[in-house]
């Protein structure tokens, strides 16, 4: 640079363009034009790895969503034969070799919705507690790390449980109550903690807005917290009740069996296990299909399984447009 | 001075956080009908000085509170029904938050909090308030629209007017401009040299011209202690209480 400490904007500009006619020898050409926004090496180096993380990341998600419909079209191919409307309405038959689901289907519909009914208020209320109310203490850091450490404990623990406070103690005996206060138990720590995360989820900022205003916590739980953490704690409730329906281990003990006869028409056929009876469950009939009865066609186990899933989509959807439905209201 | 002359009288407070002190023997009046304005550097306890009049100091595990604060002459820091106490000291955070309810219910939320739930009674409140808070020609055309969806400077109003939905006695401002743009600044300023003839204004600010342009009396606090306090022009002229006071108004620390 020349010495002048305030150069005159005339030479500025001379000086730019001077630098561009005396290229030193062996130089790139001066860049222009066209190739004035061309990339460097760190750019290249930067795009390179972009792609690779881009390209990374596509694969692991294709892992994992391949072999999904892979399985889903496995099994609707297999189960071709043996699917009609007829699997949805009538009862087994034949020594479950012939007709439909419908008791195994309604007996996981009834125990599921009634486990719902024991856990769904009681983790979700348990879960505004830990969240809103508990002070930190060591005693509710305890009860959170039991939560998390209950809901990794395998379905067969929470089985071997069921039949020893509910079919035994509780003299439930092997039956719908049994078996759905035992899917209860294995549901609600899961529901707990998704209910403390979507509440935590609800910025602070809102709380404290509430407050100043004078409304207590309860209030302040109504009004403002639980309406935006609504879509996340039904997402975790239904997930868990589609966890629920497809879990085997805990009603094999508690009150699932091989056969009962139900009616599979008229007014009974929407409750038709009583209370205290055993009943009939889609996992635990697939099961039964596959290990226990000989000379089954060969699609109508595939046929049960794609009910089965059928069922716990059907649930997950219903859980999608809930939260969809919810979330046009949350907007922050 | 007459007896009812003062709001709020702060008799000898220390609030501690564990063990880090935020104030520390803070005594001061703060006069009816008035605009004080607290200024200081961040973290002298200015916000704190507010929180402990409508008891928001509570919500901070581990915190002690000596001393009395008196609100019309009785100490808020014994008072049980926080609730009540909140609803007289009104207070607008720093960062402007729309609460995920339309612009009328987050107005209406106090009031109806309070149990009031005639629609014509509502209407009016909601009217007025943001009529007070200078809202309501932004946003009469859409009173059902998610607040959430206002812009920064308009949902801080919308913390105004919701201040106001109570009817409180005492409004704090806890550094409202902080996230506002000066066009807004000016106007919930003019907004709050309007309200002073009804209510008693404490306003905590960063910026020491705010306090110069819209209070009567300042107080000057650093490192949780009062260091000055005064009518407004002393504490900006030549010879305030405080060598401090003098340094810290023309930007020499701070």
């Amino acid at each position: 640079m020349n010495g002048h400490t305030i150069a005159s904007p005339a030479r500025e500009v001379r000086e730019v363009r001077a630098a561009p006619l005396e290229p030193a020898p062996h130089a790139p050409p001066p860049i222009q034009g066209e190739h004035l926004f061309i990339a460097g090496r760190v750019e290249l180096r930067k795009r390179a790895a972009e792609r690779w993380a881009s390209a990374l990341l596509l694969i692991a998600t294709g892992a994992l969503t391949v072999p999904l419909f892979v399985i889903l079209a496995y099994l609707v191919v297999k189960a071709w034969p043996a699917l009609s409307w007829v699997l949805l309405v009538q009862n087994p038959t034949h020594y479950m070799r012939e007709g439909g689901l419908w008791a195994p289907l309604v007996g996981t519909v009834d125990v599921v919705l009634l486990s719902l009914a024991f856990a769904a208020p009681v983790g979700v209320l348990a879960g505004v507690y830990l969240n809103e109310y508990a002070p930190d203490t060591w005693m509710t850091r305890l009860v959170n790390l039991g939560v998390l450490n209950l809901a990794g404990v395998p379905s067969i623990v929470h089985a071997l449980f069921g039949v020893g406070m509910f079919v035994l103690a509780a003299g439930f005996g092997r039956s719908v109550l049994a078996a759905s206060c035992t899917l209860a138990v294995m549901t609600l720590p899961v529901i707990i903690a998704s209910t403390k995360e979507a509440l935590a989820a609800v910025p602070m900022a809102f709380r404290e807005a509430c407050w100043v205003l004078g409304a207590s916590r309860w209030q302040t739980i109504r009004t403002v917290v639980l309406p935006n953490a609504m879509s996340g704690i039904l997402t975790g409730v239904i997930l868990q009740v589609a966890r629920a329906a497809g879990e085997t281990a805990p009603i094999l003990f508690t009150g699932a069996v091989f056969y009962v006869s139900v009616p599979d028409h008229g007014a009974d056929a929407l409750m038709p296990y009583g209370w205290r009876d055993p009943f009939m469950a889609l996992s635990y009939h697939l099961f039964t299909l596959v290990t226990q009865v000989t000379g089954v066609a060969d699609a109508l186990p595939f046929a049960t399984a794609v009910v089965l899933i059928g069922l716990v989509l059907g649930v997950n959807a219903l859980s999608i447009a809930v939260r969809l439905r919810l979330r046009t209201r949350r907007r922050w | 001075m007459p007896a009812d002359a003062s709001a709020v009288v702060f008799n000898d407070v220390t609030v501690r956080y564990g063990p880090a002190i935020a104030i520390e023997h803070v005594s001061i009046e703060i006069p009816r009908h008035q605009i004080t304005g607290i200024i200081g550097p961040t973290r002298s306890g200015k916000s704190t000085l507010l929180k402990c009049i409508n008891r928001m100091v509570d919500l901070y595990p581990g915190r002690t509170v000596d001393g009395e604060v008196l609100v019309d002459g009785v100490n808020v820091l014994r008072v049980k029904n926080v609730h009540d106490l909140r609803r007289k000291v009104g207070m607008v955070l720093p960062l402007p938050v729309g609460l995920p309810l339309s612009v009328y219910d987050n107005v209406a939320l106090a009031p109806r909090l309070a149990g009031q739930h005639d629609r014509r009674e509502l209407e009016t409140v909601v009217e007025l308030c943001l009529r007070q808070a200078a809202l309501w020609d932004e946003v009469k055309d859409r009173l059902h629209a998610l607040a959430t969806t206002l812009s920064g400077g308009q949902q801080q109003r919308l913390a105004i007017a919701r201040a106001l939905s109570h009817s409180p006695q005492i409004l704090c401002l806890d550094e409202f401009s902080i996230a506002v743009d000066p066009v807004t600044t000016m106007k919930i300023e003019d907004v709050l040299i309007d309200l002073k003839q009804h209510v008693t204004i404490l306003v905590s600010t960063n910026l020491v011209q705010q306090a110069r342009r819209i209070a009567d009396q300042v107080v000057f606090l650093n490192a949780g202690r009062v260091i000055d306090i005064g009518p407004t022009p002393v504490i900006f002229s030549e010879h305030p209480g405080n060598r401090l006071t003098f340094d810290y108004v023309r930007g020499h620390f701070g």
